[in-house]
């Protein structure tokens, strides 16, 4: 694209510098996302990550383009604070009450893998441990994208109440999973025998960072009787120091902002903490996250790549689907509502790059990564169309009068 | 079509109670969307109860079967309320009693699929959303139509009685609205709501029913919101003043005192039924919703001003002496709620200890859960 590049190189020769280039960008994403949603009427979500994307292609056609600094480790900050708010939201002690919403987490999840697994290695001969990798990712489903419909439209009730329970426990299971596979595979390729026991202590460890998270900050509250604003860049502080202490320690952030979040919920008898709504930081952090992530996405992949991610795309909604719908009488829904759960589990974003990024980094996993990131891709513009589908056909939207 | 309301006969003081409860999301105490989730799951696991959609999502009604007595009553209720809380567990709701929610915000409540629910929110518009309030109601056997009217009249002069009794609704849209009972006001938002037409007996309220009838404003008895109304089709009085209270006991108290004061009424069927009796009928309405058991109301009859508490206080010793059968425990019940204070005050004491109604909510959802004598303020 030689007329992008000399329009980037005359407008920085004036006053466009790179910084200043990406906040336009963005500033531009912005503007077509809300004008895509006053004329299309497709969800926000959907509308900013389309916007990022195009930003990422952006950098993908342009050399001049592609010198902007990308804010990567911002996106994951953003995840962080986001997870933290998903944990906050989550109620465990749901589980204890009714078990067989433990049960359904876990087949929906192993149905996915499962699903994923037979059709990459007996329909598209991938290789068995690429394929194992991908159907790890896909087990995954984003609490983040939930949360951000869910309250996009005011939604209430249990179609996204469990799709938020649902779609927490399978991020754990893949991102335990896929530490679990990294070690393994590692080990078998490497002989480091001690990464076998990585996952205990990945789980161990972020459950010991959130709670030291979560007493920090319920003593900087107490000395300080933080509200508003104030607790907002609170709580963003304690993420970011869980973003850098993290993986020094060799624990998983994502983990520790979830517990993190668990232990507020779990521990805030007087709700002040849970009454906190974090407004306009909230929904900035949350539109500057899905720019972030739809620019986050490679933009390559051959037309095999597509049609194998379509295929996968397909049938992990469609277990999800099955698994819910089947489990739904012992867990107390009617099946119909039960296969809307399974439908507002379609999507996977930054949690799911995040584990597919980490497979780029090994030797002999980039097929598995570049499968992972694609499906990821489409997923990321589709899934919050269908969980928006399902909340508002369980008229679960108090947005707008049903 | 002139097809006559046919009243049927039922045993003579026999009770039946519905209470309209709230489903209440544990995370913020605000009000969910379950009703429709909870009533299904529960009457799977239990055919047998009775357990009802209500107008909008975020309610549910239970009602008992017909019973003689308080211990019959109680034992329906806390059956009842044990089945629905051990469903919403499944569901991770929360359920309570209270007259009104204190914060929910009405533009956000759904309409439950349902035909007499479409019809009602077609014709009230954006009333039938706000009419997500929570009202006891409680049925009266009675033996025949004349004896219903006449116990409708009977009753009218204690309805503010009634609702100091029950008052549980001090807060609304995240006020305090200074009301005991605020519910109340949004039911009069409603054309037919109020008290029933001065008639003497059937027959005049059969003629003023066909007359409404013919006009198109109504279609069955569902369709007034009278504070008393006859029930031909169960063969009752019912009475839907109260508010729901805070616990399954309490309610059953109330309408063990119903049942006392009908028999009362129904023991002096020789005094003749005089519409003066409505003169200060809406003044001490108001004086009930407005202050509760410190209200001051008229009475219709001396004209002398009496403290609602004093007024009942006598009425229930009235009962003690007069209406045997009434159960001790009941009388005793109300007297501690004259003592302590309603469950508006109850409410209001909560919140201060609290400090939010989001957390005023959980303490609601706890105290229906109890029964009323493990329960200490």
């Amino acid at each position: 694209m030689p007329e992008i590049d000399r329009l980037m190189e005359g407008l920085e020769s004036g006053l466009i510098n790179p910084f200043s280039m990406t906040v336009l960008l963005f500033l531009a994403a912005l503007l077509s996302a809300e004008v895509t949603v006053r004329v299309a009427r497709v969800p926000r979500i959907v509308s900013l990550v389309v916007a990022g994307a195009a930003i990422g292609w952006l950098r993908s056609v342009s050399a001049t383009a592609s010198l902007m600094p990308l804010p990567r480790s911002l996106l994951e900050v953003l995840a962080l604070v986001l997870i933290f708010e998903v944990g906050q939201r989550v109620p465990l002690s749901w589980l204890r009450r009714n078990p067989w919403l433990l049960v359904t987490s876990l087949a929906e999840s192993a149905l996915t893998f499962a699903g994923v697994l037979s059709i990459l290695v007996l329909t598209f001969r991938i290789p068995m441990v690429q394929s194992v990798f991908v159907g790890v990712i896909c087990m995954a489903s984003s609490p983040i994208v939930v949360m951000c419909v869910s309250k996009d439209l005011a939604a209430r009730g249990q179609i996204a109440e469990r799709a938020l329970l649902l779609s927490t426990l399978s991020s754990v299971y893949a991102v335990l999973g896929m530490q679990f596979l990294l070690s393994g595979y590692l080990a078998a390729n490497h002989a480091e025998l001690e990464g076998a026991v990585q996952p205990l202590v990945q789980l161990l460890g972020s459950f010991v960072l959130g709670i030291l998270a979560a007493g920090v900050l319920r003593l900087y509250v107490f000395l300080t009787d933080a509200r508003g604003a104030v607790l907002t860049i609170g709580i963003v502080c304690f993420c970011l120091l869980l973003y850098a202490a993290a993986p020094p320690l060799g624990i998983s952030p994502v983990l520790s902002s979830l517990f993190f979040g668990l232990m507020i919920r779990a521990t805030d008898r007087t709700h002040r903490l849970l009454a906190h709504q974090t407004s306009e930081a909230g929904v900035m952090l949350s539109v500057g996250y899905f720019v972030l992530l739809g620019a986050s996405f490679r933009w390559m992949g051959t037309a095999m790549t597509v049609v194998i991610a379509m295929a996968i795309s397909v049938l992990r909604i469609g277990a999800k689907v099955l698994a819910n719908s089947l489990l739904a009488r012992p867990a107390a829904l009617q099946p119909g509502r039960g296969a809307l759960v399974g439908l507002a589990l379609a999507p996977l974003s930054s949690l799911a790059l995040i584990l597919a990024a980490s497979l780029s980094q090994h030797a002999g996993l980039e097929q598995a990564s570049d499968l992972a990131s694609m499906v990821i891709l489409m997923m990321a513009v589709s899934g919050p169309l269908l969980t928006e589908w399902a909340l508002r056909r369980a008229k679960e939207s108090t947005r707008q009068s049903e | 079509m002139n097809e006559l309301l046919e009243f049927h006969p039922s045993e003579r003081l026999t009770l039946g109670v519905e209470l309209e409860l709230q489903l209440i999301d544990h995370r913020d105490g605000d009000l969910t969307r379950a009703a429709s989730d909870l009533v299904a799951i529960t009457q799977t696991r239990h055919p047998r109860m009775d357990i009802k959609l209500e107008i909008t999502e975020s309610m549910i009604e239970i009602a008992t079967g017909i019973q003689r007595d308080y211990a019959g009553v109680l034992s329906d209720l806390r059956a009842l309320r044990d089945a629905v809380c051990e469903s919403a567990k499944l569901l991770n709701v929360g359920v309570c009693g209270g007259g009104a929610h204190p914060f929910q915000s009405w533009t956000e409540r759904h309409i439950v699929e349902a035909p007499r629910m479409n019809y009602i929110s077609d014709l009230y518009g954006y009333l039938a959303k706000q009419f997500t309030v929570f009202g006891q109601h409680v049925h009266v056997g009675c033996p025949d139509g004349d004896a219903a009217i006449r116990l409708v009249h009977g009753l009218s002069r204690y309805i503010p009685h009634f609702i100091a009794l029950a008052a549980s609704s001090p807060f609304l849209r995240g006020i305090d609205t200074a009301y005991d009972c605020s519910r109340m006001n949004t039911v009069a938002a409603f054309p037919l709501s109020g008290r029933m037409p001065f008639v003497h007996d059937w027959e005049q309220f059969n003629a003023y029913f066909e007359k409404m009838r013919s006009t198109g404003i109504v279609q069955s008895m569902k369709d007034f919101y009278w504070d008393i109304r006859p029930k031909p089709e169960y063969g009752t009085v019912e009475v839907r003043v109260f508010d729901t209270p805070l616990s399954v006991d309490r309610a059953a108290a109330l309408a063990s005192y119903v049942q006392g004061v009908a028999r009362l009424v129904l023991e002096h069927a020789d005094s003749a039924i005089d519409e003066d009796a409505y003169l200060v009928y809406s003044f001490n309405r108001f004086q009930a919703c407005r202050f509760g058991l410190r209200g001051e109301i008229v009475d219709p009859q001396t004209r002398a001003r009496v403290r609602l508490d004093q007024d009942i206080r006598t009425m229930v010793e009235s009962i003690r002496a007069n209406a045997p059968g009434i159960a001790e425990p009941a009388l005793m019940g109300l007297e501690q709620c004259l003592d302590r204070g309603n469950d508006s005050s109850w409410l209001r004491a909560e919140l201060a200890r609290v400090g939010s109604l989001g957390m005023l909510m959980r303490a609601s959802t706890q105290r229906f859960l109890q029964n009323e004598e493990s329960f200490s303020r």
